[in-house]
């Protein structure tokens, strides 16, 4: 759902799943929590909120809520102990290989490599998870294995259902780049990058142009440059 | 007491303001929704109001508190009462229409909350620490059917255009009709005095509305820009709250949303749209 | 010698004037014109001061500026000591700061327009204005990722400009117009880091940071902690 570097201490950002509206926020501590996007007070969005310590409070009416989720402060009534019934609606949150996973499901163990990776970027791209999946696994987007525009190979596969793994080399070494893949709603996706190993900012730069590249490629379905190989069997095969 | 009759009648028979009339010159029209249907609003060269439907029905029309009032139903009642609009002394202020994507029943029930002041209004209408709500009145009046709420207060920084410095402000609320609330407040400028803010809400349709604020306000100097322009900040800053309340649609079910004590005016604005069978712009039951 | 803005508090272009003056500490006096639902600025009164109809209008004894990017300038010309605010001595960082000065002009005509048409009913193809705010602001995105690379939070440099100033309004409003930042985690951060400026002002729809108040004294908590 969000690159952890993304999210600094005391960051509060919204994340879309599917239909399901996210907050996601980390204490000043760096616990990151994933809620729904919904104060039960009167509906206010909680990503609109900001951090204080270890509790997001609302923008509202700055209604506090600790990292349980528990209401533990009301402005309004600044004596009282709200009841420990006033709560937002928690999502399972994992923290893992440079990404913040969430899980909408109550149960269910994380099928997420643990990995050291060097962040890139987040992506948005107007096409849906299957269509991004396709482009990268079926090896049809074209690229050359150290992430310049132009002809070349490079393998990617599948880990789990959310993620990406694609072979490639820079600077004569071998890397993997890594694309967390976070379905949108109206068929749009976002895919968020990572390098494996170091990354200087001369690698990500080149990496985010790839990312570009890609989002192109996918938003431009039948276009092709010429400084781009061909989709064909053999050329690839040459 | 209102008959409890179907969502759709008790939203159709009430008045709305649909333009301000000033605006509105002879030989004009302009064209709106009130309640999904298409409505222009007109005058002719002679002066008169002409509201029309698509099909070319005519709504009754008139003028009051600066705007074109109209319906697309059959009010049995006239237009609520305000006496302090025509007291001497007050300059009128038609604020214009800011429209916003959210329910009318959830822009009445914002404007009617104080709670938010000190982080919504941050600096002008509260400030933290300053964020208790103490305990205040509310009743409904019989003979009118309209909610009040009475013996409010808090402190402000900056209460209105004509304040200087930070006072506690008194406040009295009236809903004297589903999408219109009034507003009471301490008046700096003659202490005696109450200053008096409004919202009309025009309902386009469940989830969209055009917010006409009115004032009439005894002001000791500003310009009428200055005057609008203080209470478009004020309305602009709740815009971005409004559009992002969900369900858009206003719970009527309590269950859904909790309220404290400090929202005792909201709690008894639902509970009375709910007695009138007002459920346009309304969630009836838990989605 | 008093400058004078002619201001309307919901304007984002306004709004460049009075964030850089409250940055850089300088006294004005504002002239608030009846934009809406008054439409004065369409007025002769005020067609005589600016022929185009347009705010912020600054006017600083015979100067009159009635482009918001001229009025920055003049601004941090007269009153930035450390002359950060435009680099004019270097020619590289002027000249990309006037880049993004034009830039924020498509800001206003999509992002902005958008919000004039969802605020107050503007006659507008919306959904044009949508699709070109989502164009620039993918422009803007991949900037700022990129500049952050190298450890920059800025549009151009290593501190705040004036071109910051004036793309900042019309994308920190772009909900008002229905356009979302959700897509562009590099924008959220450098609207985080320009709310966060010393001396930053806010406007209708630019909530204050709350987080960077003092935090209450007294709070509840429950026994259980």
């Amino acid at each position: 759902m969000a690159l952890s570097e993304g999210l600094k201490p005391g960051g509060v950002m919204r994340a879309v799943i599917g239909d399901t509206d996210i907050v996601v926020w980390r204490t000043a501590d760096g616990q990151a929590n994933a809620w729904n996007n919904r104060c039960p007070h009167r509906g206010m969005r909680l990503s609109f909120g900001f951090v204080r310590g270890d509790r997001l409070a609302c923008l509202y009416h700055g209604w506090q809520f600790g990292p349980d989720s528990v209401c533990r402060y009301i402005p309004a009534h600044p004596d009282l102990v709200p009841p420990d019934t006033i709560t937002a609606t928690v999502y399972r949150v994992v923290e893992s290989g440079g990404v913040i996973w969430v899980s909408l499901l109550d149960s269910g163990e994380p099928d997420i490599a643990d990995v050291t990776a060097a962040p890139v970027r987040s992506i948005a791209v107007d096409a849906g998870v299957d269509q991004v999946r396709a482009a990268l696994t079926g090896a049809t987007f074209p690229v050359s294995a150290d992430w310049q525009p132009g002809t070349g190979r490079f393998s990617a596969a599948m880990s789990g259902d959310a993620m990406v793994t694609i072979e490639g080399e820079a600077e004569g070494q071998s890397r993997t780049l890594f694309a967390a893949l976070q379905p949108l709603p109206d068929g749009r996706t976002t895919v968020h990058l990572q390098i494996s190993g170091d990354a200087d900012a001369a690698l990500r730069k080149r990496l985010s142009a790839w990312a570009e590249r890609l989002r192109w490629f996918l938003e431009n379905p039948g276009e092709a440059t010429s400084s781009w190989a061909p989709a064909t069997a053999e050329a690839r095969a040459a | 007491m209102s008959e409890t009759t179907t969502g759709g009648d008790a939203a159709r028979d009430e008045w709305y303001a649909v333009a301000i009339a000033a605006q509105l010159r002879p030989g004009e029209a302009s064209e709106t929704v009130l309640l999904d249907e298409p409505v222009r609003v007109a005058r002719s060269a002679d002066g008169t109001l002409a509201v029309t439907k698509a099909d070319g029905t005519a709504c009754p029309a008139f003028e009051r508190y600066g705007h074109v009032w109209t319906s697309v139903g059959a009010p049995d009642h006239e237009i609520f009462d305000i006496p302090e609009a025509t007291q001497e002394g007050r300059t009128l202020v038609d604020c214009g229409a800011v429209r916003v994507r959210c329910s009318p029943l959830r822009a009445v029930e914002n404007f009617l909350d104080i709670a938010h002041f000190p982080y919504v209004h941050t600096d002008i209408l509260g400030a933290e620490p300053k964020t208790e709500v103490e305990p205040y009145k509310v009743h409904i009046e019989e003979k009118t059917d309209e909610i009040w709420a009475t013996k409010v207060k808090f402190f402000q920084p900056q209460a209105a255009k004509s304040a200087e410095g930070g006072i506690v402000t008194d406040y009295m609320y009236r809903v004297p009709a589903p999408m219109t609330a009034i507003l009471y407040k301490t008046c700096p400028p003659q202490p005696g005095e109450w200053d008096i803010i409004t919202i009309f809400v025009q309902p386009l349709a469940e989830d969209l509305c055009d917010v006409w604020p009115w004032m009439a306000l005894f002001d000791d100097g500003n310009s009428l820009a200055e005057l609008i322009h203080f209470q478009q900040m004020i309305f602009l800053q709740d815009r971005s709250i409004l559009e992002n309340q969900m369900p858009r649609l206003l719970p009527l079910d309590p269950k859904m949303e909790i309220p404290t004590r400090a929202d005792m005016t909201s709690v008894a604005y639902r509970r009375w749209l709910k007695k009138r069978g007002m459920t346009y712009g309304a969630l009836t039951q838990a989605a | 010698m008093t400058l004078t803005l002619y201001d309307y508090v919901l304007s984002g272009s306004a709004y460049k004037a009075r964030l850089m003056m409250a940055i850089l500490g300088v006294p004005y006096e504002a002239i608030p014109v009846d934009f809406y639902p008054g439409n004065e600025h369409r007025q002769p009164d005020f067609l005589d001061l600016n022929p185009s109809g347009t705010l912020p209008v600054l006017v600083d004894g015979d100067l009159v500026l009635t482009d918001s990017a001229a009025i920055l300038a003049y601004i941090a010309q007269n009153h930035d000591p450390s002359g950060k605010w435009m680099p004019v001595g270097d020619a590289a960082q002027l000249a990309q700061v006037i880049q993004w000065l034009a830039f924020s002009q498509r800001l206003t005509a999509t992002a902005g327009a958008a919000r004039l048409h969802d605020m107050i009913n503007r006659p507008l193809d919306v959904e044009a204005a949508r699709k070109g705010a989502h164009a620039a602001f993918r422009e803007l995105e991949r900037h700022l990722t990129d500049r952050e690379f190298y450890g920059a939070t800025f549009l151009v440099g290593d501190c705040p400009t004036i071109a910051d100033i004036a793309c900042f309004p019309y994308v920190a409003l772009s909900p008002d117009g229905g356009i979302a930042h959700d897509d562009y985690p590099a924008i959220r951060r450098w609207l985080y880091a320009v709310r966060a400026l010393p001396g930053f002002l806010e406007m209708p729809g630019i909530h204050a940071l709350h987080d960077l108040r003092d935090d209450r004294p007294g709070t509840v908590t429950h026994a259980a902690e």
